[in-house]
């Protein structure tokens, strides 16, 4: 399968898939403060993949969709293979021992300058204990430390609009400016072609991360979050095909005249009360004779996502989803 | 079937109160003006197995597991797009036991709770469960002891919730017999709200889009 990945410096934000083809497919990454894939979009902003790793970059949660072909770019933007292990460039690194498969290539470097590294150049010297742990990752601090190439670990780093900054040690402050990678930079587009066998693609989703194929973790080294408790992530999976046996909905659920106009009253006798004017998103349309209310929550993020809440008065609470086009 | 725990919030979590109470009404500009809510506990309930990362997005829904998709519908709109329409789950009976408890301490306990969109002269107030007092164009359901019945107190609660996210009650213990003053439907005034707020034990704020409530209770000296 032929992919085409643009960058932002060197920040992977689109892979697409099959470009000049009829499948074409593009997928967005949002990374945390190490470039890791978190979460995986198209190009209308649903949500494909969802993921979280453990500090080692294991997988801990694995949400994807039914497609095989989503891209494994991964821990730290690396691309995980077949047998499980991520790339780096000048060795392998397994997540699952938290190692590198070979010494470090830099040991060599160290060993030659020892005489005067000890005198000008302690970091790089072999009298540095670190340097001497051949196959540790990250200088044992993988939230804070990236290793780009497999030859010298270095402060994570993100881009944020167009400035770069260096990663703090709390991963949360990353975790907010996620999504907002792309906004500045030179977008620097090149290809490579990728070759993906459908049951390595498969195997990849499943076996390596201690994930099942429909997203049920089976490791036995964490305990993670039930992912019925995620289920709002998948609501965007192939929703054409998935929503197909649902029923008609003939209740008395009052429908918004336009789901992406939240001035337009659902009906006669419906008035829009709250603290603001529709298009603040505070207030709902409201009926006086019923108590039925209707909210129109239209910049909600994922993984809910825009939609509208209606509430009965009673306490019959539902949300209201957009499902695309029927043809 | 979901196990869950009560969970105590750091101070963060104080900046979304504050929002929510902004805009909220009368009795949420008292709390704001009377109350330090630097002096108190936040605690929330969400299920055992939740991301803990996920549980300071307050303003984000999914705490609670999606409903099956059996309860699910759709409708095509008059432009051809289809909607699907889901249940939405809340922890209502957390909030429920909470105030059931609160209230069963005795007579001096009474529980008010701002409905967001509601006025005084709305048709459906008439038929509803909760005893209701007013302010200018403010409606606030009244709970006290009296109702302390099987399933009351959750219909109150029910009816005064909007598809708004801001969803706002407080917990109140009155000195003396004052409690009785308040056992009818009546008018409120500014006064009314100084004791309310001076006699807080608790407020109620929603959260999780919907799904889940922040309870903030005061410490006592």
């Amino acid at each position: 399968m032929r992919t085409k990945n643009v960058y932002v410096g060197n920040q992977r934000v689109v892979s697409v898939l099959n470009p000049d083809e009829q499948t074409r497919y593009e997928y967005y990454y949002h990374t945390d403060h190490l470039g890791s894939t978190t979460y995986l979009t198209d190009r209308d902003g649903k949500l494909k993949e969802h993921i979280e790793y453990t500090p080692w970059g294991e997988g801990w949660i694995e949400q994807p969709t039914n497609r095989y072909d989503l891209p494994q770019y991964l821990f730290t933007g690396k691309e995980l293979d077949a047998t499980g292990l991520y790339y780096y460039g000048a060795r392998y690194y397994d997540p699952r021992i938290s190692m590198w498969l070979s010494a470090d290539p830099a040991l060599g470097r160290y060993l030659d300058s020892a005489g005067e590294a000890s005198q000008n150049n302690y970091e790089n010297s072999v009298f540095n204990s670190k340097n001497l742990a051949l196959y540790s990752y990250g200088v044992q601090n993988p939230i804070k430390y990236t290793d780009p190439d497999g030859r010298n670990a270095q402060a994570a780093t993100m881009l944020i609009g167009g400035l770069t900054i260096v990663c703090p040690e709390c991963a949360v402050a990353a975790a907010i400016a996620t999504g907002i990678v792309i906004a500045g930079g030179v977008v620097i587009e090149y290809i490579n072609e990728n070759t993906v066998n459908d049951n390595n693609a498969d195997s990849k989703s499943g076996e390596s991360s201690g994930v099942d194929a429909v997203g049920n973790n089976n490791s036995t080294q964490a305990s993670p979050p039930n992912p019925d408790d995620f289920k709002n992530d998948k609501k965007n999976d192939n929703e054409s095909t998935k929503n197909k046996d649902l029923k008609k909905d003939n209740s008395n659920v009052p429908k918004p005249k336009d789901f992406n106009d939240p001035t337009k009253s659902p009906g006669e006798g419906w008035e829009w009360r709250g603290n603001g004017p529709p298009e603040s998103g505070k207030g709902s349309w409201y009926n006086p004779k019923t108590g039925e209310s209707l909210h129109p929550d239209l910049k909600h993020g994922l993984p809910k996502g825009p939609h509208w809440g209606y509430n009965n008065g009673q306490g019959k609470k539902v949300d209201i989803y957009p499902n695309g086009e029927i043809k | 079937m979901n196990n869950f725990k009560e969970v105590i919030l750091g101070k963060e979590v104080l900046k979304y109160i504050r929002d929510c109470l902004d805009n909220g009404k009368t009795l949420s500009a008292y709390i704001l003006k009377n109350i330090d809510l630097e002096n108190g506990e936040v605690k929330t309930l969400i299920p055992s197995n939740f991301d803990v990362i996920k549980l300071m997005h307050f303003k984000e829904g999914g705490i609670l597991s999606e409903s099956p998709k059996s309860t699910w519908s759709y409708y095509i709109h008059e432009n051809g797009k289809k909607f699907i329409i889901k249940p939405v789950n809340s922890l209502i009976f957390y909030l429920a036991n909470e105030f059931k408890n609160f209230l069963s301490e005795g007579e001096t306990q009474i529980c008010l709770i701002q409905h967001y969109l509601a006025k005084p002269n709305d048709p459906w107030l008439s038929n509803i469960n909760a005893r209701i007092l007013t302010f200018n164009d403010e409606v606030y359901f009244l709970l006290t002891k009296e109702d302390d019945e099987d399933n009351k107190i959750e219909k109150i609660f029910k009816e005064a919730e909007t598809a708004s996210p801001i969803y706002i009650g407080a917990f109140i213990s009155l000195p003396g017999n004052l409690a009785q003053n308040y056992n009818q439907e009546r008018m409120l005034t500014p006064e009314d709200f100084e004791l309310f707020t001076k006699n807080i034990k608790k407020i109620i704020v929603g959260a999780y889009d919907g799904e889940g409530y922040l309870i903030w209770n005061r410490k006592e000296k």
